[in-house]
């Protein structure tokens, strides 16, 4: 199913193997999976970065790309000093709710998934807490009802009353379609910010996005990140439990 | 308490099962995720189809004309259009009421038929929302319009004006505006929030950096993490929950535009429902046009199979008869109730001036969706697309009975007329269809027109308890 | 797939035989009680019973209705979370048939519950001639006999076709009810709402809404969707249903009366703006009726019992998977369909007010007596559940997030 738009770096086929492979040096992670190759413009050797392209179109770019790679190298060496957390990947959905129940039922709290989609059940497998949006989205509706009522009231009735139709200037039977919009109008809002509130988004950078194979999450892989803060994490631990669950490309990630 | 030997399964049985049942798969082919994903996320980083640019030149010159119809409207004044003080309202709230119904399948389809776990509908959710909000979209541009002076259309909310005077709750039209604005505005948060983990799948998918910044900003920084899955899915069983009830308020406040008021022919107690059951067999025939297109155009006929295009004309057979039935009741009380006023005005719609498209409204809305009771119908291509062309004209023509045919004959028989449309009618009418396209065509080619991840949690390897393995079919592709 | 019988093993097929003879010959006392009671209040004050029994028999009627429609409507869309209901409102449908009998005592007292437009009156109402072809005795009872007995082959055949599935282990019968479905749902649509005319509206026949009989049918269908979940939470109870019905379809099934209930007031809401808005005379009197005297009360209570009370129980979803108060919401709705009905018939007797008298208890108690016995005689001689229903264990498995 390659399509002419992929580069050829986004072939997963060298996907590795072994847990070994995977978990292993940093150099063999470069070779492997090539998620993390910058986008655009790249020089296909090495070499090429030496000698910037300064009249060629793709000059700038290039050395743009150099500097931010660069940087990020220092970043990285820098973040090394604070790992955030201990991630792999299953290939299943039924791996991954397996590993969660582990990890759950080894005492685990601070972990979670990343997956395509939603996994049928995995909030039990992973042992969470169900979402209070209900809540809030019944308190948006509560105000909006009111603030409804309140606005008919406002301004029907005590600012400037009409009598129009025959009808009682504060004519509630007539204002329920607009009592009824507003509270659903009210409450859809707040469900929409209470999904990002809750969620703490938009928040364009996390440390478990620097997994070499993160893309994967939003495609066909599940992954499983442990928190380095979690009071159960221990890195030998925590990594053969990884490991006897079958995850793939185990790696700490930094913030 | 009797009990019996478990139950004998005898082959058989189980090999006619499907066959009987009918019990075709939803998602057709050899997908698996990353070929799911390949195809979606690939219409929208590749050059589109010749014919994309073919059809987008067509409705952005079609736009153009409903800019200069609206560029004139302002102009002049709605003099320019075919109305008299007779009839008072015609092509404009048609128009209007038109495009609200065809938004209504949209929010069916993912509102309605998600609460009754219907999972056909997840090829095509998607692509109907948008619909919705294209729909509406067009819809609003009439009430406004209408206005004349447009630049008084902020009256339209409740701000007092020169005279402090506030807007008059008790006026449906007033109902309108909050009606449509709200449906407006929770019908774009749902869909948004539903596109959100496909855009970033699309940001994980972009090969220039320009695609992955805008993608990646509108998806919000989307991780897949199943904490925020949690909220998510919650978050969108509360859409769903507070867009089936919205939908539903959004045609009946508009048929209460007619009805709460005493003109025979319009005031009838069950326009609300009725309103309702005609949007969305409207919007559902609008969803049919759009999708056998979409489907060949973008190889996706393993995904919008001709099943789900089956379950659609279901739908408008059983939502074309319920308005079958709701004209049948109508005609009725209108006999029963023995009121001369009632009675005239549906004798002069059945053979009045206006008869010809009486009856084009009900041979397009009841008769010919009738054949959808014949598998044979239901499932052949071209005749599900004329069929679906006819309900649209159909039901833009049920609009303009009820509004034009209780107008003309009114109840001083010296004001009598014939309602004749003027050009400027039907260029913002016809134009407005540019509108549709464009922003239909635009949103095929940069936003995933498949919900992607909802797709794939309907496959069979989605199951966390499912023997399905999927390592072998997952790197076969 | 997993297999039927795995899923199914610890669910009780048929009712204990013993359970099964106390509940018939329990209910019977209650139909032969309510029947007595019936026909001493006929005797006592005959105008009265005559629209107290209609009540009655249109509550019952109403439910039965509403399970017949549930029965069409799971074949219709091809659902499959509803093997086990599906089979407690087939035992429901089953009391169509004795409705027919049902139906005698209103077919005999009709002059006295449609007087204005049956007797002799009426020859002077101009309306009302206008309106005779249709409104004739004659047609009357023609109507009412088709209704019946299209009712009762309708839930006959489905009953029929649906035990026959159990006894052969065929697929082939549930391809049969969805083909017949179709047409079924057409059939039902017309005879309710006509029915509802008929019955109902025509009791004060100047006054007409052409949603009259919708707002019917949604009474129905909350009343018989309360009456299912009082029979699914019973089964429960008492432990005979665990895989088939659990308690993800007493949830589904408190969603869907939920529904229902919204359904319910979004109807009398449309029916009551639009009238109550333009304010035509004609029109008007209907609730201006309604609104006088304690009929005020009736009305709140109608209100407020059919819907913002239920509404906002059974918003939660704690609610609707607790048998107890999904139970006590389902009697209350019970309860106020019964108040529907009264409201709508009783004011053509009573005006300027509500007066309560024990020939509305006798009214209601001996169709609901007969109701209750065929139900449990349906109860007592079929399987639980249809044991081969194709969708048995999607049914078992299917849970709600």
């Amino acid at each position: 199913m390659q399509r002419d738009s992929d580069p050829p770096s986004r072939k997963r086929s060298g996907e590795p193997a072994s847990t070994e492979e995977a978990g292993g040096l940093k150099d063999s992670d470069r070779e492997g999976p090539a998620d993390d190759k910058p986008q655009g413009f790249v020089p296909e050797d090495e070499a090429e970065y030496d000698k910037p392209h300064e009249e060629g179109p793709h000059g700038k770019a290039a050395l743009a790309i150099e500097r931010k790679l660069e940087h990020r190298a220092e970043e990285e060496a820098a973040a090394a000093s604070s790992p955030f957390a201990l991630m792999g990947y299953f290939t299943t959905p039924k791996d991954i709710y397996h590993a969660c129940e582990t990890l759950r039922d080894a005492g685990y709290s601070r972990f979670d998934a990343h997956t395509p989609f939603p996994v049928h059940g995995l909030e039990r497998a992973m042992g969470l807490k169900a979402s209070p949006l209900p809540w809030l989205v019944l308190g948006g509706g509560a105000a909006g009802l009111s603030g409804g009522i309140l606005l008919a009231w406002y301004t029907q009735l005590y600012d400037y009353p009409l009598i129009i139709s025959g009808k009682p200037a504060f004519s509630y039977q007539a204002f329920i379609p607009i009592f009824f919009e507003l509270t659903v109008l009210v409450a859809a809002l707040t469900c929409f910010f209470g999904l990002f509130a809750l969620g703490r988004l938009p928040s364009f950078f996390h440390p478990t996005m620097t997994h070499p194979s993160f893309p994967r999450a939003t495609d066909d892989a599940f992954f499983i990140s442990v928190e380095v803060s979690d009071p159960k994490f221990d890195a030998t631990e925590t990594r053969n439990l990884l490991q006897r669950a079958g995850a793939q490309g185990i790696r700490e990630v930094s913030s | 308490m009797s009990a019996t030997a478990p139950l004998q399964v005898d082959p058989p049985r189980l090999s006619d099962r499907a066959a009987l049942l009918d019990e075709a798969p939803l998602v057709q082919g050899k997908d698996d995720f990353r070929s799911l994903t390949d195809k979606i996320s690939g219409i929208v980083l590749t050059k589109p189809p010749s014919g994309w640019l073919i059809l987008f030149c067509l409705a952005i010159s079609l736009l153009l004309v409903l800019g200069g119809s609206l560029v004139h409207l302002v102009g002049k004044g709605i003099g320019i259009w075919g109305l008299n003080t007779t009839v008072n309202w015609a092509w404009d709230i048609t128009g209007f009421v038109f495009w609200v119904g065809i938004g209504h399948a949209g929010t069916l389809i993912s509102a309605i038929l998600f609460l009754f776990r219907q999972k056909w509908r997840t090829s095509i959710n998607r692509a109907a929302e948008a619909m919705t909000i294209f729909a509406v979209a067009c819809a609003a541009i009439y009430p406004v319009a209408h206005l004349g002076r447009i630049w008084f259309a902020h009256w339209l909310f409740p701000i007092p004006n020169q005279m402090s005077i506030w807007p008059n709750f008790k006026s449906p039209l007033l109902w309108d505006v909050f009606a449509v604005s709200t449906y407006a505005t929770v019908s774009a948060l749902f869909w948004f929030v539903g596109l959100i983990p496909d855009l970033a799948t699309i940001r994980d998918r972009a090969t220039s950096r320009t695609k992955q910044i805008v993608f990646g900003i509108l998806c919000l920084g989307w991780r897949g993490s199943h904490r925020h899955w949690l909220h998510y899915e919650r978050a969108y069983l509360i859409f769903a929950g507070l867009s089936t009830p919205l939908v539903l308020s959004v045609h009946t406040i508009v048929s209460f535009d007619f009805a709460v008021s005493i003109v025979p022919g319009w005031h009838t107690t069950i326009f609300p429902p009725y309103f309702v059951a005609g949007a969305i067999f409207s919007g559902f025939a609008m969803v049919v046009t759009l999708m056998v297109f979409a489907r060949k155009a973008f190889g996706l006929e393993g995904l919008i199979t001709t099943r789900h295009l089956e379950n659609m004309n279901k739908v408008i057979v059983a939502t074309g008869t319920m308005v079958g039935y709701a004209y049948a009741m109508e005609l009725f009380i209108a006999w029963y109730s023995g009121n001369g006023y009632e009675r005239f005005a549906f004798a002069n719609r059945i053979l009045g001036p206006y008869s010809w498209a009486y009856w084009t409204m009900v041979s397009c809305n009841v008769i010919f969706p009738q054949l959808f009771w014949f598998k044979k119908v239901r499932t052949s291509i071209p005749a599900m697309f004329v069929i679906s062309i006819l309900v649209n004209i159909g039901m833009w023509f049920e609009r303009f009975v009820i509004i034009v045919t209780s107008l003309h004959r009114d109840f001083l028989p010296s004001s009598w007329t014939y309602f004749r449309p003027s050009i400027w009618d039907m260029s913002t009418f016809f134009g407005s269809f540019g509108l549709f396209f464009t922003l239909f065509l635009l949103f095929v080619r940069y936003l995933p027109m498949v919900a992607l991840s909802e797709v794939k949690a309907i496959t069979a390897a989605a199951d966390p308890h499912g023997s399905h393995s999927n390592d072998e079919a997952h790197h076969a592709a | 797939m997993k297999s039927h019988g795995s899923a199914l093993a610890e669910d009780t097929k048929v009712l204990d035989r013993a359970v099964a003879k106390r509940l018939v010959s329990r209910s019977m006392v209650l139909a032969i009680a309510g029947v007595a009671l019936s026909a001493l209040a006929a005797v006592v004050d005959t105008k009265r019973f005559a629209f107290s029994y209609l009540t009655g028999f249109t509550w019952v009627v109403t439910i039965g209705l509403g399970a017949l429609f549930f029965v069409i409507i799971q074949h219709l869309t091809r659902a499959r979370w509803s093997a086990a209901a599906r089979r407690h409102m087939e035992w429901m449908s089953g009391v169509l048939p004795a409705c027919a009998v049902l139906f005698l005592p209103v077919a005999v007292l009709a002059h006295d519950i449609y007087h204005h437009w049956m007797g002799p009156q009426a020859a002077n109402d101009h309306l009302l001639q206008q309106k005779a072809p249709y409104l004739n005795p004659t047609f009357f009872y023609i109507r009412a006999g088709v209704f019946l007995a299209a009712w009762a082959a309708l839930s006959l055949w489905f009953i029929k076709t649906s035990r026959a599935q159990d006894e052969s282990a065929d697929f082939r019968p549930t391809a049969k009810m969805r083909a017949g479905s179709a047409p079924a749902v057409i059939v039902f649509a017309l005879t309710i709402s006509f029915a509802s005319f008929d019955w109902l509206m025509s009791i004060d026949p100047h006054w007409y809404s052409t949603i009259f009989g919708v707002y019917v049918f949604a009474g129905a269908a909350t009343s018989s969707l309360s009456a299912l979940a009082l029979i699914t939470i019973a089964l429960h109870k008492a432990g005979l249903l665990r895989k088939v019905s659990n308690v993800e379809r007493q949830h589904d099934i408190g969603k869907l009366l939920f529904g229902f209930t919204i359904f319910w007031a979004y109807i009398a809401f449309s029916q009551f703006l639009l009238i109550w808005y333009a304010n035509i005379p004609e029109e008007t009197i209907f609730y201006r009726h309604r609104w006088e005297g304690s009929w005020k009360v009736v009305s709140l209570a109608l209100l407020f019992g059919h819907f913002v009370v239920p509404f906002l129980v059974l918003l939660s979803r704690h609610a609707k998977r607790s048998p107890l108060v999904l139970g006590a919401a389902s009697v209350l709705l019970l309860v106020m369909h019964y108040v529907d009905l009264y409201w709508l018939v009783m004011p053509n007797v009573d005006h300027h007010g509500a007066h309560l008298s024990w020939i509305d208890l006798a009214g209601l108690l001996g169709p609901l007596g007969v109701g209750a016995w065929v139900l449990s005689l349906q109860a007592a001689k079929s399987p639980l559940y249809p044991l081969n229903d194709p969708h048995l264990a999607e049914a078992a498995r299917i849970d709600n997030p």
